[in-house]
């Protein structure tokens, strides 16, 4: 068993109760396994992550595994360790 | 053409004449900040003093401004920048824009200083250059608001400078309405010039575009990329751009104590949500359905009754954790008192970051602050700064100077903990998580400017042109290209939103293919997306060799000691950080991607086939 960190904002990290909460996985673990498990611990989080009709992550989204995009890794695939931190962001758009 | 004329107006003679805008300059330049820094380029030395009447400002709307397409009422301002002496360049929104394009006016260059303070009264019949020797003094919120009253007309729109500008603050911004071309210290090149303020009222319909139901069919483009980004209506209505602290938070970009490390969960308390706490309503700029602006109050504490038009994200990091201020009451004291004033925030707050850390580590004592006790954090000494900074008062007067002459002024260790490039303070990103974010600091024309070529994909995780590793540094000499060029020429230059460019267009990767068709429909060109991108690829390149003219070298483009040599200490950047290595091996491939010489110097091919000729006689000796 190994334990990652995830770290969400707004919406879902107030459905959580916390900024970011730790959770235990089995190995051979994928950013698409610890993202399913967050939203089977926490149901309001049904339809906040994935989309449904297309099976990958909602549009506005991106997910950062240890500070890098999981799109410049292997997606949703990409193989988790014990001790990494995943970051589910919602991007706004500072700068002025 | 659709383009309006330019004015002319020298305050030494008092002259003013009226020309047509050029042809070529409309075709290679389009309009907005390339077509004013082509015009510094051909018109200002780059050697001169920035406060001197031989520098010129040059105020310079697009030619979506004032049309139908939405989000464009925007406005560039450039001159030298008496704080980096770099091309200096910024622009606002609100309502100003619109209004002198409505004069007919298209650009205004201010030349020479008048002898006392004057304003320039631009309106459909009459151009003038009045006496303001009753607005001088004045913040310039009062300014706006008495020389409104004073011209019997509220639909007056005026850009101004306070008190700071008119003490040649370095960083002293330009204020229309609420709305600041806070960067680069332009509000002191109007000090300089003993202009406290245009004032514009124009009734004028545009001239005839080239191809109405063209334009027609774009503008509904435009909209319907808006209303289909899952985001802007959405979340960035909401949230506006403090959206940002939650996200650099969690990416651990967010700088705080003057860099020393990345902003915590304590700094929630100045983000988004919590900030919806304070709004009291929403604003917009003229012609934006978005209303993302949040005008907050503070109802109680030690600063209630405060009301801003933000703090924006840049703001929060830059009045907030870069002076490890949690209290989002101070922070919308300070912006306030920064718009009335006329400061810009990003700098005020990055200065006094850096004197909080002298003066934690003993250069700077109680006898130098005026008995401020003025450690990280101190929220009162920081507001008491601001007040002597934008009046010149004790410390204020050394730092009005910027980071990069204070600490030089102070001496001894004190440049190690200045934070800027080119002399202008970094923004809200700190760049040893964010590798091509990094390299546009490095090579930004204006300094350590996120608006010049903004790491979108980076910060925001948007796809395109690809998904990046944000920590990588392979490929970002590409990628910042892509990054500088489109957005000098999409947004810059035609002068849209940049809000709506990353949040509607980039994701669809549709900024320039739209520009151009708006291109085509205003002024009748046959032009492509990648003319568009060439405007900014000769934007670029023209600021380049303004800048190396002005004696900048490669070893300017660098990043201070701390950020090459010390790595992030925590948050989910930790570790990272651009060594000396990185840096060199980023520039290296970003000056060959670019067409330059190992120097970065634009090669005499380059320039030719930009059709910039006549620049190569400028360039500097091998």
């Amino acid at each position: 068993m190994s334990t990652v960190t995830v770290r969400t904002m707004f919406d879902m990290a107030r459905i959580i109760g916390r900024p970011s909460v730790q959770l235990d996985i089995e190995s051979g673990a994928t950013v698409r396994t610890v993202l399913e498990a967050l939203v089977a611990a926490y149901h309001g989080l049904d339809g906040r992550l994935f989309d449904t009709g297309k099976g990958g992550l909602l549009a506005y989204l991106f997910v950062e595994l240890n500070g890098r995009d999981i799109r410049a890794l292997r997606g949703l695939e990409t193989p988790v360790q014990d001790g990494d931190a995943l970051s589910v962001l919602i991007p706004v758009a500072g700068g002025a | 053409m659709m383009m309006g004329k330019i004015l002319r107006v020298n305050l030494t003679t008092g002259q003013i004449t009226e020309q047509p805008y050029p042809d070529a300059l409309a075709r290679q330049f389009m309009g907005g900040a390339a077509a004013a820094i082509k015009l510094l380029y051909d018109e200002v030395d780059p050697r001169v003093d920035a406060l001197g009447p031989d520098n010129k400002l040059f105020v310079s709307t697009g030619f979506l401004v004032g049309t139908s397409a939405p989000t464009c009422s925007r406005v560039a301002f450039v001159a030298k920048s008496p704080l980096s002496g770099t091309v200096g360049y910024a622009n606002s929104g609100g309502f100003f824009p619109n209004e002198l394009r409505a004069t007919g006016v298209q650009a205004i260059i201010v030349e020479g200083k008048a002898e006392a303070p004057v304003y320039l009264w631009v309106s459909d019949s009459k151009v003038e250059i009045r006496d303001a020797q009753e607005y001088w003094g004045l913040s310039t919120i009062d300014t706006q608001h008495y020389m409104q009253q004073a011209l019997h007309d509220g639909n007056i729109r005026i850009a101004c400078i306070g008190p700071a500008g008119e003490r040649l603050v370095k960083y002293a911004a330009i204020i229309n309405e609420r709305r600041a071309s806070g960067r680069k210290g332009l509000g002191a090149v109007m000090g300089a010039k003993n202009l406290k303020a245009i004032a514009v009222r124009g009734k004028q319909d545009l001239p005839p575009l080239a191809d109405p139901a063209a334009f027609k069919e774009a503008v509904k483009v435009l909209h319907a990329a808006m209303k289909d980004s899952p985001v802007l209506y959405h979340r960035f209505r909401n949230f506006g751009t403090a959206g940002n602290v939650e996200l650099t938070v969690k990416q651990g970009d967010m700088p705080a104590r003057n860099f020393q490390e990345p902003a915590g969960e304590e700094y929630l308390s100045i983000g988004a949500q919590a900030g919806t706490g304070f709004r009291t309503r929403h604003y917009s700029c003229d012609q934006c359905p978005v209303m993302a602006g949040q005008v907050r109050t503070v109802s109680s504490g030690p600063y209630a009754g405060y009301t801003s038009e933000g703090p924006e994200f840049e703001s929060l990091y830059s009045l907030g954790s870069d002076m490890c201020i949690t209290d989002m009451g101070a922070c919308i004291a300070m912006d306030r008192l920064c718009d009335e004033l006329g400061l810009d925030t990003v700098s005020f707050g990055a200065t006094v970051a850096m004197a909080m850390e002298l003066y934690e580590r003993g250069i700077l004592t109680r006898k130098d602050t005026d008995g401020l006790d003025l450690k990280f954090g101190n929220h009162e000494a920081a507001v008491a700064v601001l007040r002597k900074v934008a009046y010149r008062e004790g410390i204020g007067d050394l730092l009005a100077e910027g980071s990069r002459l204070a600490a030089e002024r102070i001496g001894g260790e004190a440049p190690k903990y200045a934070m800027h490039v080119k002399g202008l303070e970094f923004p809200g990103y700190d760049p040893r998580g964010l590798k091509a974010m990094g390299l546009n600091y490095m090579t930004a024309y204006t300094g350590a400017d996120h608006s010049r070529g903004h790491s979108e994909q980076e910060v925001f995780g948007i796809p395109v042109p690809h998904a990046v590793d944000r920590l990588a540094i392979e490929g970002k000499a590409a990628l910042t290209i892509f990054n500088q060029d489109v957005g000098a020429a999409v947004k810059d230059s035609s002068m849209l939103c940049t809000f709506v460019v990353r949040l509607a267009l980039l994701p669809k990767d549709l900024g320039p293919k739209l520009v151009a068709d708006f291109w085509r429909a205003a002024q009748g060109y046959d032009v492509t997306p990648e003319d568009v991108v060439r405007v900014g690829e000769r934007l670029t390149n023209v600021a380049r060799v303004w800048n190396l003219r002005a004696g900048f070298t490669r070893a300017d483009d660098t990043l201070p000691e701390r950020l090459l040599m010390e790595p992030l200490k925590t948050g989910a950047s930790q570790g990272h950080r651009i060594s000396p290595e990185d840096r060199d091996f980023m520039l290296d491939e970003y000056y060959r991607l670019h067409g330059w010489d190992a120097r970065g110097v634009p090669t005499p091919e380059r320039l030719k086939a930009l059709g910039l000729e006549a620049l190569v006689a400028d360039l500097p000796r091998a």
